[in-house]
């Protein structure tokens, strides 16, 4: 009887660690946007945190008519850099942007983080991979 | 034993309550000179300080070193044209500014003169919001300029290689009241720019 009673409490154990590493896992598994790691790395230091720019000497990019109407263009945009003015939101920049080197797929992930957390409208409709960025490169080199 | 525990835990209790005072330190080398003063000759030991300097600053004003004797204030070098790590450290700089009520005096040197002039730098400075306040942004001889960089050690030099053709290290150097070095911080780390505002306050308090 007691032996019975003993071999039933044994299974608690397993269990309860079973339990334990599926809650810490569901707890730890907060999904984070591979483009944001990169916007956070390489864009916010000057274009801030949540796309606000900065005062007037950096331009917002959140939700700006700018990302949108240039969202196909912002792949060579970024690659060869800004040295020129450029009006976003009725507001002149100069401030010169340096190129940033990113690979085909670093800068699909990108996009795809600007399209979905920048602008409230979307600008695609689809997940931009790194066929979409080339074809876009090669566009605005001809 | 009871009693024995019971005032062991007291004296522990009271002991957490005094907590030592927070200190910023001094930077740089102690330098020891001779003095006299009423036929007594003593020796006195100072604190190493940055070289005095006077440059002009984005109203076309000359602001000096001795100027902001008696008042804590923070030094960084930068340039207009910078793309990459000014930009971020003039964001932790407005940080700083608002941080303050009546703020520490802010002073941006370039190491840019020849293309930061006057109204390059006032254009910067309005651009970034912050002409008309206790921030002064500099510009004068170059070789005076890097002369006054190597003796905060910042590490300024022209480089045709990284961008916008200058390097230099985006530390904030805060100076107290009496012209000593107390700190350097990473400009372009938040949290070491949160230290520095909580050592500038523990500066005010001196």
């Amino acid at each position: 009887m007691s032996k019975q009673w003993l071999t039933k409490l044994m299974i608690f154990p397993p269990v309860l660690a079973l339990l334990f590493f599926l809650y810490m896992s569901f707890v730890n598994s907060s999904y984070e946007h591979p483009g944001r790691v990169i916007y956070y790395s390489k864009c916010a230091s000057c274009h801030g945190d949540h796309g606000e720019g900065t005062q007037n000497l950096v331009p917002p990019l959140y939700n700006t008519v700018f990302l949108k109407n240039n969202f196909e263009t912002l792949p060579s945009l970024i690659l060869n850099g800004m040295k020129d003015s450029v009006l976003v939101e009725g507001k002149w920049y100069n401030q010169p942007m340096y190129p940033i080197q990113l690979s085909s797929v670093e800068m699909a992930n990108l996009l795809n983080f600007m399209n979905d957390s920048f602008l409230v409208e979307k600008k695609v409709d689809f997940i931009i991979n790194s066929a979409w960025v080339e074809t876009q490169i090669s566009k605005m080199s001809k | 034993m009871f009693r024995f525990v019971v005032v062991l835990l007291s004296v522990l209790l009271l002991s957490a309550c005094y907590t030592t005072p927070e200190k910023v330190r001094v930077i740089g080398e102690k330098i020891v000179v001779k003095k006299s003063a009423k036929g007594d000759v003593y020796y006195d030991t100072l604190s190493a300080t940055p070289p005095s300097f006077c440059f002009t600053n984005h109203h076309g004003k000359s602001i000096c070193s001795d100027d902001m004797k008696g008042k804590i204030w923070i030094c960084d070098f930068f340039f207009t044209h910078c793309p990459s790590i000014c930009v971020k450290m003039e964001r932790n700089l407005l940080k700083v500014n608002s941080a303050f009520k009546d703020g520490p005096h802010i002073v941006s040197i370039s190491i840019d003169p020849a293309r930061d002039s006057v109204s390059a730098l006032l254009a910067y400075a309005t651009k970034l919001g912050v002409a008309n306040t206790h921030w002064d942004f500099l510009t004068g001889e170059k070789d005076s300029i890097y002369h006054v960089a190597d003796h905060f050690l910042a590490n300024a030099a022209e480089d045709p290689n990284s961008p916008g053709g200058f390097i230099h290290d985006g530390n904030f150097i805060v100076i107290d009241a009496k012209g000593r070095i107390r700190g350097f911080y990473n400009g372009v780390d938040e949290v070491a720019v949160d230290k520095m505002i909580a050592d500038i306050k523990l500066l005010q308090n001196e």
